[in-house]
């Protein structure tokens, strides 16, 4: 199918916008949208053409929460205290100070579970451009539990795309830990030991943006967006 | 909303990290575009969830705003819009709506309503108007409520087919009478 013939991008376009070219039509356009200036311009063109219905539409009252929620998603020390756990989010630079948060987080940790004061572990931090935190990555070398933590993913989320994280060894090919949550609480797997061997060589780790479900190879196919370097704790 | 050269000027101190800058726009426009996601989605709960996704977008990508994009209250309710649809269609069919919302919601404005209803005629409502109703009732309800074709056929009482055709040949229409 020929997406550049005129009637057939024009009526495309026009769908995508008023959404009912839906499931797999509506992915397939958004990845062409990505390829091509000429499919972009034609739905920004009936984004403009139809947007203006919303104007008749009569206003209504918005709920304080909405902006509270807002404010706390970019401004994470905007939560109430709340928990020892929460108010290490008070950090006002976190690219600058992640390895005093991974010292912070590891007396944390002991104080929280202290039959497991002798275990040891690494953390990552992976920050956006304003230096916000993401995700927080986390493993312990005795159990080879790996848990990662939306911080604030939800705001990078890229429509119809997964995020992707992987170890960079010292030597060799990315390996992929698996998807990271962009909402939620907390996600745990236990590394396999020779993945737990990997991760103990590995310089840090990266996340790439990939097809839903991941990178059908193997390896990544998207950018790498974020980067963080390992602490050991 | 209001005048697109305060959103503009708004949405250019965002992009440079003011937040009061970034509230000021989010409370000139969230009235209208929070009035879009309850009109889609039918629940307060989704349309608050919805309302915080999008905007939170707007802080982080405000820079990536141009132009072409056009007006920034056109680009501002295509995020909003995108990720209400997003919503709809990733919703089971079972989840139930607000008890309270349907209420309210009939006390709106129907779509053939709203496409006639604004005192000052813009060009979109002059070639609105030049649709058949059936046409103009298809493309309106897509817009501002999000129906999939087959949800048009329910509403409409209608076959498949001939909601597709009302859907393409009026927004053809639509486009020669916009560019004319």
């Amino acid at each position: 199918m020929n997406y550049l013939k005129p009637d057939l991008l024009e009526h495309l376009a026009a769908e995508y916008v008023l959404g009912t070219l839906k499931g797999g039509a509506r992915r397939r356009f958004e990845q062409l949208m990505m390829e091509s200036y000429r499919i972009r311009s034609a739905v920004w063109e009936w984004e403009q053409n139809l947007s203006p219905i919303v104007e008749n539409i009569p206003d209504r009252p918005v709920p304080d929460a909405i902006w509270k929620g807002i404010e706390h998603r970019i401004n994470p020390q905007t939560e109430p205290k709340k928990s020892t756990w929460k108010n290490l989010f008070l950090w006002q630079s976190w690219g600058a100070l992640s390895t005093a948060f991974a010292v912070v987080l590891a007396v944390f940790i002991s104080i929280q579970t202290p039959t497991e004061v002798e275990q040891s572990g690494q953390v990552a931090i992976f920050n956006g451009e304003k230096n916000e935190p993401l995700w927080l990555v986390s493993s312990s070398k005795e159990t080879g539990q790996l848990s990662i933590k939306a911080i604030n993913a939800q705001a990078v989320a890229v429509d119809n795309k997964a995020f992707e994280l992987w170890m960079l060894p010292t030597s060799g090919q990315p390996r992929s830990l698996g998807l990271m949550p962009v909402t939620g609480g907390k996600q745990e797997m236990v590394l396999s030991p020779q993945l737990l061997s990997v991760l103990q060589s590995t310089n840090g780790l990266a996340i790439s943006l990939e097809p839903l479900g991941g990178s059908p190879t193997g390896l990544p196919t998207g950018p790498v967006l974020y980067q963080a370097p390992i602490v050991e704790l | 909303m209001a005048e697109q050269a305060e959103l503009m000027r708004l949405l250019q101190a965002t992009a440079q990290g003011n937040q009061q800058s970034f509230q000021h726009l989010y409370e000139l426009t969230a009235p209208k575009l929070y009035a879009l996601c309850l009109r889609m989605l039918k629940s307060k709960e989704k349309s608050e969830e919805v309302m915080q996704e999008a905007f939170v977008k707007v802080w982080h990508h405000a820079s990536e705003y141009h132009q072409d994009r056009g007006q920034v209250s056109t680009w501002l309710t295509s995020i909003v819009r995108y990720r209400a649809l997003d919503r709809i269609r990733s919703q089971k069919p079972t989840e139930s709506l607000d008890d309270d919302y349907d209420q309210k919601a009939s006390d709106e404005l129907g779509p053939l309503e709203w496409a006639i209803k604004g005192n000052e005629m813009n060009d979109l409502e002059a070639c609105l108007d030049e649709l058949n109703d059936q046409q103009k009732e298809a493309i309106v309800l897509s817009f501002i409520e999000g129906l999939t074709h087959q949800e048009l056929t329910e509403r409409t009482e209608s076959p498949l087919g001939t909601i597709k055709s009302w859907i393409r040949r009026g927004l053809q229409s639509l486009k020669r009478c916009l560019a004319s």
